[in-house]
C-alpha cells in the first residue's frame, strides 16, 4: 500500500491506535513516542503525532484538573459546602462547563453567605435584617422569602411579647405596691388588735370590780337598810315611851291637883281650928300650935304640888320635844329607807348593767379574737401574695430583659409608649 | 457504587468513569477527596480529611516513584504516573494513573490528584519499571 513497509503499516496503526485511545480516554501513555519508522520519511508523520500529542495532553491535563475542580466542588456541594469556586478550563466544552460552574458557584455562595450572615444576625438576637431577593425565583427566591417571613413572624412574636412584658411589668408593680399595702395594714391592723384586746382585758378586769364592788354595795345598802329600819323602830318607841310619859306627867297632874286641893282644904281647916283654938282659950293653946303645925305642913305639901307640878310641866315639855324628835327620826328614817331603796335599785342596775356588759365584753372578745385570726390569716397571705406578685415581678423584669437583648423592628416604638 | 469498580481477587479494578479526585495541602495532608475516592479507599470522606495522603500507599510502591512526585510538584510542574494504591483494610489494592496539579488556594500551595483507570499494559508496565527502582 503506497510502498509502505508492512512492519511500518504496523507501526503506523499502532500510533494511531494509542493516539485515539488516548483521545477518548481509554489510554494514558503513548507508547511510541521513541519509536521510528524504517522508512525515514516517515518518521516526519511520527514527529508530527509526537508533537500534536504533546499540545493534546497538555489540553487534556487542564481539562482534567478542571475536570477534577469541579468534581470536589461538587462534591462538597453535596456534603453542604457551597464556597465559591474559580475553574478555568482550556478552551474546550469543558471551560464552558467551567466557567458557568464559576458563575454558579460564586451566586450560590454569595446568596448563601448573606442567608447566613442574616441568619447569624438572627441568632445574635438582631432581627432587623432582610434579605434581598432581587431578580431571583423559583427555590432560592422562596428560601430567602421564607427567611424574610420568619424574621416577620419572629418579629411581630417579640413585639407582642415585649407589650405584653411591659404590660406585666407593669401590672406587676401595681399588684406588688397593693400588696405591700395590704400587707402594712395587716400587720397595723393586728397590732391595734393586739392593743384591742389588751384594752379588752383591763376592761373586763374592770368591769369585773364594778360587778364586785355593786355586789359590795347591794350587800352594804341591805345592812343599811337593816340598821335603819332598826332606828325606825326605836323611834317607834322612844315616842311610844313618850306619851306614855306625857300620859304619867298628866297623871302626875291629876294628882298634884288632889294634893294642892287637900293642901288648900288643909289650910283651911288649919285656920278653923286656929279660931276654935282660939276662942278655946288656954284650953286651945295646945291645939292651936298643932293646928298652926298642920298649917305648915299643908303649906309645904301646896309648895311641894307647885314644884312637882313645875317639874311635871318640866317633863310634858321635854317629851313633847321627844316625841317631835322621834317623829322626826321616824320620818328621817323613812327617808333613809326610800334612798336605801332607790340605791339597792340602782346597785342592782349597776350589777345588771355590769352583768350584760359583762357579756358584751365576751362578745366582743370573741370578734376580737376572730378578727385577730382573720387578720393573721390576711396577713399571711398577704405576704404570700406578696411574694409572689413579687416573684411575677422579677418573672415580668426576666421577659423585659430577656426580649430588650433582641433587636428587632418596631421595638422602639413600643418602649417610647 | 459499585459500578465504579470492579473486584478480581484482591486487586480492585477502576471502570472507565471512575474519577478519583482529591485535593492536599503543601505537605500532603487530605483537605477533600471525592465520593469515587471514598469508595473505592474503603473511607468515609471524614475518615481522609486530616489524614496524610499516603494512608492510602501501597507497600509495593517504591520510594523513589514518590520523590519523583513531590520533586515535580514542589517545582510547580504536574506529574504523571502509575500508583498502586491500598484500601483501608489493607487487604486489597487498585492502580491508577494519577496526574497531580499544583494549584494555588487562597495564597497557598495545594495539590490536586485526578486518578483514572490505566489499561492492563500499563500497569504491566508499571509493575516491571518499579521493580527496577
Amino acid at each position: 500500500m503506497f510502498g509502505i513497509k508492512s512492519t511500518d503499516l504496523h507501526l503506523l496503526e499502532a500510533m494511531i491506535n494509542d493516539l485515539f485511545d488516548i483521545a477518548e480516554g481509554r489510554r494514558n501513555r503513548y507508547r511510541y513516542a521513541k519509536s521510528t519508522f524504517n522508512d525515514s520519511k516517515m518518521d516526519k508523520i511520527a514527529l508530527l503525532i509526537n508533537q500534536r500529542l504533546s499540545a493534546m495532553t497538555e489540553a487534556k491535563q487542564k481539562d482534567m484538573l478542571a475536570m477534577g475542580e469541579l468534581i470536589l466542588a461538587l462534591d462538597q456541594m453535596k456534603s453542604g459546602v457551597f464556597k465559591p469556586t474559580s475553574i478555568e478550563g482550556y478552551g474546550s466544552e469543558v471551560s464552558v462547563i467551567a466557567s458557568s460552574f464559576s458563575a454558579f458557584s460564586l451566586l450560590l455562595s454569595q446568596r448563601f453567605d448573606e442567608i447566613v450572615k442574616i441568619l447569624s444576625a438572627y441568632s445574635a438576637n438582631d432581627f432587623t435584617g432582610r434579605i434581598d431577593r432581587g431578580n431571583l425565583h423559583g427555590e432560592m427566591a422562596s428560601l430567602i422569602d421564607g427567611v424574610n417571613k420568619l424574621a416577620t413572624e419572629i418579629t411581630h412574636m417579640l413585639s407582642t411579647s415585649l407589650q405584653n412584658g411591659l404590660n406585666l411589668q407593669n401590672e406587676a408593680s401595681s399588684l406588688r405596691l397593693a400588696m405591700d399595702q395590704l400587707s402594712n395594714a395587716s400587720n397595723e391592723q393586728a397590732a391595734n388588735l393586739e392593743e384591742t384586746a389588751a384594752a379588752m382585758e383591763e376592761m373586763t378586769s374592770n368591769v369585773q370590780q364594778n360587778a364586785q364592788k355593786a355586789n359590795d354595795m347591794a350587800r352594804m345598802a341591805s345592812q343599811t337598810d337593816e340598821s335603819a329600819k332598826q332606828g325606825a323602830r326605836l323611834a317607834n318607841r322612844t315616842s311610844s315611851a313618850m306619851t306614855e310619859i306625857q300620859e304619867a306627867t298628866q297623871s302626875i297632874n291629876n294628882a298634884v291637883a288632889i294634893i294642892e286641893n287637900i293642901a288648900f282644904q288643909t289650910n283651911i281647916l288649919s285656920l278653923n281650928a286656929a279660931v276654935e283654938a282660939a276662942t278655946a282659950g288656954e284650953a286651945g293653946k295646945g291645939f292651936a300650935v298643932v293646928a298652926q303645925e298642920v298649917r305648915n305642913l299643908a303649906n309645904r305639901s301646896a309648895d311641894a304640888a307647885k314644884e312637882i307640878k313645875a317639874l311635871a310641866e318640866q317633863a310634858a315639855s321635854k317629851s313633847n320635844e321627844g316625841m317631835s324628835i322621834a317623829n322626826e327620826l321616824t320620818r328621817g328614817f323613812e327617808v333613809i329607807a326610800e334612798k336605801i331603796e332607790q340605791t339597792t335599785m340602782l346597785v342592782q342596775d349597776v350589777s345588771n348593767a355590769s352583768r350584760e356588759q359583762m357579756q358584751g365584753i365576751g362578745q366582743i372578745n370573741t370578734a376580737v379574737t376572730q378578727l385577730d385570726q382573720m387578720t393573721q390569716e390576711n396577713a399571711k397571705i398577704a405576704a404570700n401574695v406578696s411574694e409572689t406578685s413579687r416573684e411575677i415581678q422579677e418573672l415580668s423584669d426576666e421577659i423585659y430583659r430577656e426580649i430588650e437583648t433582641k433587636q428587632f423592628v418596631g421595638k422602639s416604638e413600643i418602649l417610647r409608649h | 457504587m459499585s459500578n465504579i469498580f470492579t473486584t478480581n481477587g484482591a486487586e480492585r479494578i477502576l471502570s472507565d468513569k471512575a474519577f478519583l479526585v482529591s485535593e492536599t495541602d503543601e505537605k500532603g495532608i487530605i483537605v477533600f477527596a471525592n465520593d469515587d475516592f471514598c469508595s473505592i479507599a474503603d473511607y468515609r470522606v471524614e475518615e481522609l480529611i486530616g489524614k496524610p495522603h499516603n494512608i492510602v500507599r501501597h507497600p509495593d510502591m517504591p520510594r523513589a516513584a514518590f520523590k519523583d512526585l513531590w520533586d515535580t510538584v514542589k517545582t510547580g510542574k504536574t506529574w504523571t504516573g502509575f500508583v498502586k494504591n491500598k484500601t483501608s483494610s489493607g487487604n486489597q489494592y487498585y492502580w491508577v494513573y494519577a496526574t497531580v496539579y499544583p494549584i494555588m488556594r487562597e495564597g497557598r500551595r495545594h495539590y490536586i490528584s485526578c486518578r483514572r483507570k490505566p489499561t492492563a499494559d500499563e500497569i504491566e508496565s508499571a509493575i516491571a519499571l518499579y521493580k527496577t527502582l
